[in-house]
């Protein structure tokens, strides 16, 4: 067996799993040219997060779509930053606000909204936050850990180490079908408008501006928590309070199809002041009155119209926070 | 640990390296380990199933070989004792619902409980290949191999473990005997084998269990272009599935330095129903023809008796593959068609001029084979079905046309393959086609990604691996044959 043949193996090897690191590269480098019209979004709140500002924002907003939807920082103030994101649930957005604090000046106050179901279950977590690599793996490792130690099922899955680590090796298999159906670099236009229009409203990203016309009443009876969840909520809220950061709350007004009894409302104000008795400076508010379908663009997420009037809400409610 | 889990891709690259580079003495230790760590993957405690096997038919061998006179009932307890694993663990539920069945047939109600039990994977595989073991050692073809870790390795090889090929004793175990050398031929050789297994398995069978599984799933809704085209797809999907399988395996083997036999050799390209399981799982008929067909007599006891064995030996066969009755009668309809054949052939040479008449010919070849594909997706719809009834109202609305009213409209792109995997699909197909023809008409060699000029090669094996890597989106499902 000569040197050179053994070199020339090694060389055909490289070449013939060439597809392969090619493949990975452009999944690494070209999110912004083939994934769909979230990266923008992840990637602004990655980098926004990673960044010492020179300004300080004194009002930060965390939470899920809803949370990235409902609230519009033009409307609120200058110095108010959404670092919501859209399918995250408290696990994630603990290290967002952990990571802010680490890099820059705490703020004010901080605005929490969650939809129910992120407090029960993640549904995005594999699909989003590891997928667009928001999170470093540090902060991956431990969410898995400690979704093994709580038995939560819908991030702790049997192979989330597997998985963990084909989304960190940027396995084709992953990113393939984004780049097939983007045709491998037809959104990067789009992305590129998205990402702008995200920073030039510090966060706020909306889905789509249209009005939802649905008219099928859901009724809700019953809101509970899973203790994973709950755990990183209050985990979110003790880092702040830690900094001295006035926590709030809320729970903004879902769309009038929703019907929810004295069980519903007995659970949601149990809840959240369980919270709010076990930390100072945290106040929960839930603006209980629906608006009409007009203000939505789907079930669930607020459209232009709905956002501007629960941000103005929110500006009459707190009008110490928004002086500006 | 599947083939196409990411698991392997770290697993094998290990085992490997660490194979070649520790002392001689050592390897064959470190591939037990590795063969085992393998199976273990599936679930631990089966292990214990499969060193149980191991020790039982290591020591049937050696008692066989040493014991003159009673070497009989030392090889009988072996068989039983296997079979009852095979039994239990397979076959023990089928049973029962049989039972239950006939009882309630006599108006008898039969308050059997079902057994709670896993199927282990790749029992049949190992069990059969154990079994073989004693029987050539019984028969005096091999020697008992003395050393239990050699045994032990033969009958755990981690890349034929689970799903084959059932090798034999007399050709895998005097391999496994001496520490292989790294050579990079056998690397390059091996590694290249694997990449057809991968393409096979990733590029064409995956994609053609999106449509199959669509369409069988609710076979009702579907009408007979429709049915018919997803019974194609899955006679390409099994034999993909299964010869990726089988290559990647072998593949394995080679870059290890060991050589498994072929599984396959162009079974499509088969002229009649016999042609076809000398042709298909190689591995498994030639074991039954060894092991169960000549014991039983073969064709050496007359017509008749030649037809019975046949038929036991087929319906055996079917029933291998699973605890179904589907599967029974696949392996019998298989042994029946056989047999129409045999008659229809014996008829046919008391025509004059029969002898005259050359079967070579392409267009004549051209027209058994498409006669003969027929008959085989026949056996497909059988062995695809979830049930006897299934299978039979899918050849019932194949052969009745029903109101136009009652058809969606559907386009191809309606069973879930979207317009680039659907062209993938078809590319693969097609390279698959060629390749099968060159290597039926001997134009290419077994190993044909050998041939042609080095530099094609490598191009050759790189627009695979690109097709591969944008098939592993839509991927990742287990090869059928470990269900076995």
């Amino acid at each position: 067996m000569t040197k050179k043949k053994v070199w020339l193996f090694i060389l055909k090897c490289i070449i013939v799993a060439g597809p392969v690191i090619l493949v990975s590269l452009y999944a690494s480098f070209g999110m912004m040219y083939y994934s769909d019209g979230e990266v923008p979004y992840y990637l602004w709140n990655r980098d926004f997060c990673a960044k010492t500002h020179d300004r300080t924002y004194d009002v930060v907003i965390l939470g899920d779509s809803i949370g990235q939807t409902s609230y519009i920082t033009d409307e609120l103030s200058e110095g108010t930053v959404n670092l919501s994101l859209g399918g995250t649930t408290p696990a994630e957005n603990y290290y967002v606000i952990k990571e802010w604090l680490e890099k820059n000046k705490a703020p004010d106050d901080i605005f929490i909204t969650f939809m129910d179901r992120h407090l029960l279950d993640s549904d995005c977590y594999y699909t989003r936050c590891l997928y667009f690599h928001r999170l470093p793996l540090s902060d991956n490792l431990e969410i898995m850990a400690r979704a093994g130690e709580y038995g939560e099922p819908s991030i702790g899955i049997d192979d989330c180490y597997r998985e963990l680590l084909a989304y960190q090796l940027y396995w084709p298999g992953k990113y393939t079908a984004a780049m097939v159906n983007s045709r491998f670099t037809g959104r990067h236009e789009s992305n590129t408008m998205v990402y702008d229009m995200v920073n030039k409203g510090r966060g706020r990203f909306v889905y789509a501006d249209v009005s939802y016309e649905g008219d099928e009443p859901v009724k809700l009876d019953s809101f509970y928590t899973n203790p994973f969840f709950d755990r990183y909520y209050r985990d979110i809220i003790g880092l702040c309070v830690e900094h001295g950061i006035r926590v709030h709350l809320v729970k903004p007004p879902m769309m009038d199809l929703f019907e929810f009894d004295e069980g519903y409302r007995r659970d949601i104000y149990g809840y959240y002041d369980s919270i709010c008795s076990q930390y100072p400076n945290v106040s929960f508010d839930w603006f209980d009155e629906g608006f009409g379908s007009d203000c939505y663009a789907d079930f669930a997420h607020m459209n232009e119209k709905g956002a501007k009037e629960f941000s103005k809400m929110i500006k009459e409610k707190y009008p110490d926070v928004f002086d500006d | 640990m599947q083939f196409n889990s990411g698991g392997f891709l770290v697993f094998f690259p290990v085992t490997v390296f660490i194979y070649f580079l520790i002392p001689d003495r050592a390897k064959k230790i470190w591939l037990l380990l590795s063969s085992y760590f393998f199976y273990m993957c599936w679930n631990p405690k089966y292990a214990l199933l499969l060193l149980f096997s191991t020790l039982v038919t290591y020591l049937v061998g050696l008692f066989i070989e040493d014991k003159g006179p009673g070497k009989k009932t030392f090889l009988i307890s072996g068989i039983l004792i296997n079979i009852s694993l095979l039994f239990y663990f397979k076959y023990i539920n089928f049973f029962l619902d049989l039972l239950r069945e006939g009882a309630a047939g006599l108006n008898i109600e039969l308050n059997v409980p079902t057994v709670d039990v896993v199927l282990p994977v790749g029992i049949s595989f190992f069990i059969f290949q154990a079994l073989g073991y004693i029987i050539d050692v019984y028969r005096g073809d091999v020697k008992a191999e003395r050393s239990f870790i050699t045994y032990a390795l033969f009958v755990s090889f981690f890349p034929q473990l689970v799903a084959g090929p059932i090798e034999r004793s007399g050709h895998l175990i005097k391999q496994l005997k001496e520490p292989k050398k790294f050579t990079i031929d056998n690397a390059e050789s091996g590694l290249r084998i694997m990449l057809w297994g991968y393409f096979l398995k990733l590029v064409i069978a995956d994609r053609c269990a999106v449509i199959v599984d669509a369409v069988y799933a609710d076979y009702s809704l579907y009408g007979p272009l429709e049915l018919i085209l997803a019974t194609a797809l899955f006679s390409i999907q099994i034999y993909c599935d299964f010869m990726g399988y089988s290559t990647i395996a072998k593949g394995a083997a080679r870059v290890l330095g060991i050589d498994l036999m072929d599984n396959f050799h162009q079974p499509f390209f088969a002229v009649s129903v016999k042609d076809f399981w000398r042709r298909w799982h190689i591995s498994l008929s030639t074991w039954f023809r060894d092991y169960l067909y000549i014991p039983l007599g073969g064709n050496r006891k007359g017509k008749l008796r030649s037809i019975i064995n046949l038929l036991i030996t087929f319906t055996v066969s079917g029933l291998w593959h699973g605890a179904n009755l589907t599967f029974v009668l696949w392996g019998l309809l298989n042994g029946v068609l056989q047999v129409i054949e045999g008659i229809i052939l014996s008829l046919l040479k008391k025509i004059k001029g029969y002898g005259n008449i050359s079967w070579d010919k392409p267009g004549l070849r051209v027209i058994l084979v498409i006669k003969n594909l027929v008959i085989i997706e026949l056996g497909f719809v059988i062995f695809r079905a979830q049930t006897v009834s299934d299978a039979f109202m899918i050849f019932r609305n194949v052969f009745t046309m029903k109101p136009a009213e009652l058809y969606a409209e559907r386009t191809l792109f309606d069973y879930g393959l979207n317009r680039f995997h659907l062209y993938m699909l078809i590319a693969g197909i097609v390279v698959l086609f060629v390749i099968s023809l060159l290597r039926e008409m001997r134009k290419v060699r077994t190993d044909w990604l050998k041939n042609g000029r080095e530099a094609v090669r490598v191009a050759i094996c790189w627009v695979m691996m690109v097709m591969i890597v944008f098939s592993l989106d839509i991927s990742g499902k287990e090869f059928i044959y470990f269900r076995f």
